[in-house]
């Protein structure tokens, strides 16, 4: 009886816990403000410390060569290096190249897919932190309208 | 309130294939309103956390040039039917949206 009752007061505590960090939880992150606000991708990599990363054929790219609606291009990002923690997403020629960067927590596949607005025909680069150093990848892509009005 | 995040699950052995849609304006900052003639200030979410069974597997920060109404995909390990798989985002605005749903 008194064992259940300490469970229980255990249990309940947990979850109060649990429910006071979850805000907290949610922004484990801080925002690199510098970085989403550079104006181009080599500032960008710079503010994020990524200036000396080195390009390699493990990390994928899927996009389309030319892109029908600048507006909508899908990209799909797999990272094959082990110990992947965060990829970064570049389309080169955007008023602020930086559009996103992605953290990831063990549980989940080192792969992202996301849709983003290209200004004009561009590089898209990706780079990523694996094991605490720096690669990228870059692939072109082809617009035919401008998107970030859209 | 914005309207509600949509997801769709797929179970590829213990690969939860998470595809995700969150209604957004992504508004750039660059767009004239027609009837206005003024631009159309910067609206976007700008964080993005999942979660399965509680606990945060990936948090995302984005720029205004994510497309409009944002689709993200990503892969769960371990992932079995039962399993809560939950997306969180809160845009510029201080708006937010959450949902959470279960593995079928």
């Amino acid at each position: 009886m008194n064992t259940s009752r300490r469970k229980l007061i255990g249990t309940v505590g947990t979850a109060v816990a649990a429910i006071l960090l979850a805000p907290l939880r949610a922004f484990a992150t801080a925002r690199n403000v510098e970085a989403f606000d550079s104006k181009s991708a080599v500032d960008a990599l710079r503010a994020l410390g990524a200036a000396d990363a080195v390009e390699t054929d493990a990390v994928v790219i899927r996009a389309p060569d030319i892109a029908e609606n600048s507006a909508i291009v899908h990209i799909e990002i797999e990272s094959k290096l082990p110990g992947t923690e965060t990829i970064w997403v570049f389309a080169e020629k955007n008023p602020q190249p930086l559009v996103a960067q992605f953290d990831l927590l063990p549980g989940i596949d080192p792969f992202v897919a996301v849709r983003i607005k290209m200004a004009e025909s561009a590089f898209i680069r990706v780079v990523v932190k694996a094991d605490g150093k720096f690669w990228f990848a870059r692939r072109e892509t082809k617009v035919t309208l401008g998107g970030c009005a859209g | 309130m914005a309207d509600a995040i949509k997801m769709r699950i797929t179970l590829d052995g213990d690969v939860a294939v998470v595809k995700v849609l969150m209604p957004h304006p992504m508004e750039s900052g660059l767009r004239v309103d027609p009837k206005t003639n003024e631009l159309v200030p910067k609206h976007f979410i700008h964080h993005v956390t999942a979660t399965h069974n509680g606990r945060t597997v990936l948090e995302a920060q984005w720029s205004q040039a994510v497309s409009k109404n944002p689709f993200l995909e990503f892969r769960l390990r371990d992932a079995k039917s039962g399993d809560k798989v939950g997306v969180f985002w809160e845009d510029n605005k201080g708006d937010s949206n959450r949902f959470e749903t279960v593995i079928k």
